[in-house]
């Protein structure tokens, strides 16, 4: 019986690693896009021109302008800054953040780990973007208030995670072995758990910033993330709406750009986790 | 498992005093003086003196902060959660009001992905490796890739503004309902899809399976008495984790849709700085969450023999 069978399957390895050269070929264009934005942009994004507000797709505006006349393209260009920079923010601040609170949790057990642990429960007790918009709505709008709200609320993930590879871990016979060579408990943590967690949390960290970069557009969309003129692609979704219907590719831009970013981080992460360890529970990752 | 249970009670709790404690900071978290946010938020930005240290004795803001916090327990403990600071309206009775339209919109969007995901994410873990498989679970990794808020906008102007199908917002009659539940039940059905797809291909490399395809039953008894019974054991563990996908989604559709459950009344309360309603919905909401959590653990203590019969 075919669906019995236990072998590895060489195409899907193949299929994955395609998935995950095609994730990483946009992840690593979208970052070049960021950096040169000012030279790859055709228009100044912030420049307004009445006279041409509104404008279809054309020569000299590829995906129109907005209600201000402004270059929706060059705009979207721009925006790949802000999306990226906050994704990488938040999950840099994070994976630190959370993994180490997950290495200490399980690696000294006992009280500790109970309080860290019942932090964790806590904040995972507000469901998904709640606590987060609340967060930066109660803060007031900007880039540093977004990236707050969203570190805030991500770094249990890694937490749970770390702390369920550290428990595992422990009991090993290298630990018992770097005991008894006298290794500090830091050293151990430092030198030990962490480089064997470090794959894991790459394939966590790399799925989560797609999260973040979701969480980020969705704040700015409510009007409680980035605020306009910042050429951020959440906001100039929701500066399209009132235009929807006459011109609705105010909106369409912005809502592929983010769908593409990603749909390149998810790709991403999903194949290096087959190509990593085809074992890591694929429920951990599962975005929260 | 009673003991399981009473652990998870005892977790839940636990959970709950933690939801009232963040609850309560949120209000602390604000900028600024509180008592000036709320006499803002009452009198307008023209401001005496006189009208701040007003508010801050009548709310108490003058008590040590733990003096306040245990006050505010107290009331929440006899369902009093204050009143708006905007409209004055009592703020329980407000979220009471706005649950059954939240209801409606969750459960047919729960309702909507299951019937999405289990089937797919059966056949897919079936034919595991095929064409359909790839496409199933491409489609899937879209899904999960869709920001709801960009869905819901597409299938606006799909079937509001090109079609003329159905109304673009608004509450009412049930084709109000149609937009909102499809936008949040297809994005939640994604994730779903794909746990079960992994639930079920990690069931059938289990060895009871080499056993019962030993004993030689047909595909289609192991499938059905065997897989996709233990398979579903880790999709109902993750109800919890959908439900959370729920409730936050709720507040970016309902927003989206204008409809009026009480994930709008939190985001039009933040808008308004209406911090005593946003306590009250983030509280309401975070209890809630608390106790579906704890149901679906108690579900499946129920369902998994291996839990029933531990410590009995």
């Amino acid at each position: 019986m075919k669906i019995l069978n236990n072998e590895i399957n060489i195409l899907k390895e193949a299929g994955n690693n395609r998935m995950a050269a095609i994730g990483g070929a946009i992840v690593i264009m979208l970052t070049l896009i960021a950096i040169l934005a000012s030279l790859l942009s055709p228009h100044d994004p912030f420049e307004q021109k009445l006279e041409n507000r509104l404008l279809n797709p054309c020569f000299e505006y590829p995906f129109g302008t907005d209600d201000l006349g402004r270059c929706i393209f060059s705009r979207l260009i721009f925006g790949t800054r802000y999306s990226l920079a906050i994704g990488v923010t938040v999950v840099g601040i994070t994976a630190l953040v959370g993994t180490s609170l997950g290495i200490v949790s399980g690696y000294s057990r006992g009280i500790i780990d109970e309080i860290i642990m019942r932090i964790v429960d806590i904040v995972l007790a507000f469901p998904g973007i709640i606590l987060a918009l609340v967060i930066a709505g109660i803060l007031g709008p900007s880039f540093l208030n977004v990236v707050i709200a969203l570190s805030l609320t991500h770094w249990p993930a890694y937490t749970r995670l770390v702390r369920g590879l550290t428990l595992t871990l422990r009991e090993m016979d290298f630990i018992e072995g770097a005991k008894a060579l006298r290794a500090s408990n830091i050293y151990i943590m430092r030198r030990h758990i962490l480089p064997n967690c470090i794959n894991p949390i790459i394939v966590l960290a790399t799925l989560d910033i797609a999260h973040a970069i979701i969480f980020a557009t969705a704040l700015s969309f409510l009007g409680l993330g980035i605020q306009p003129p910042t050429p951020e692609w959440g906001s100039m979704l929701k500066a399209g709406i009132p235009y929807f219907r006459i011109s609705p590719h105010l909106t369409f831009f912005p809502g592929t750009a983010i769908m593409v970013t990603v749909l390149a981080f998810n790709f991403l992460g999903d194949g290096l986790r087959d190509m990593i360890d085809p074992k890591i529970n694929e429920n951990i990752l599962v975005s929260e | 498992m009673l003991k399981y249970i009473l652990k998870r009670i005892f977790l839940v709790f636990f959970v709950v005093i933690g939801v009232t404690i963040v609850t309560f900071s949120t209000m602390h978290l604000a900028p600024g003086d509180p008592a000036e946010v709320i006499a803002v938020a009452r009198y307008g930005d023209d401001l005496t003196q006189e009208q701040i240290d007003w508010v801050r004795v009548t709310e108490g803001f003058d008590s040590p902060v733990y003096i306040q916090y245990l006050k505010w327990i107290k009331h929440v403990m006899h369902f009093d959660l204050g009143r708006s600071l905007v409209t004055s309206h009592d703020i329980l009775e407000e979220i009471t009001i706005r649950l059954p339209a939240t209801f409606k919109l969750a459960v047919l969007s729960l309702v909507i992905s299951l019937c999405i995901a289990v089937p797919v994410g059966i056949v897919s873990a079936v034919k595991k490796n095929t064409v359909i498989d790839h496409l199933c679970m491409s489609a899937a990794l879209l899904g999960v890739s869709t920001p709801n808020f960009w869905l819901g906008l597409l299938l606006i102007w799909l079937f509001s503004l090109t079609l003329n199908l159905l109304p673009s917002y608004g509450y009412g009659n049930f084709e109000h309902l149609v937009l909102p539940a499809i936008t949040l039940g297809t994005s939640m059905a994604a994730i779903t899809t794909r746990l079960t797809r992994s639930s079920m291909l990690d069931v059938l490399n289990q060895e009871y399976i080499l056993t019962a395809k030993a004993k030689g039953l047909d595909e289609k008894t192991i499938l059905l008495r065997h897989v996709l019974k233990n398979a579903m054991l880790p999709v109902i563990t993750f109800a919890g984790l959908q439900i959370g996908f729920l409730l936050g989604g709720t507040v970016i559709v309902e927003t989206i849709f204008a409809w009026p459950g009480i994930g709008k009344l939190l985001v039009d309360s933040i808008y308004a700085r209406d911090f005593a309603m946003v306590q009250g919905c983030v509280l309401f909401i975070g209890i809630l969450f608390a106790f579906t959590n704890l149901l679906v653990d108690i579900t499946y203590a129920f369902l998994d023999p291996r839990i029933r019969y531990e410590n009995t």
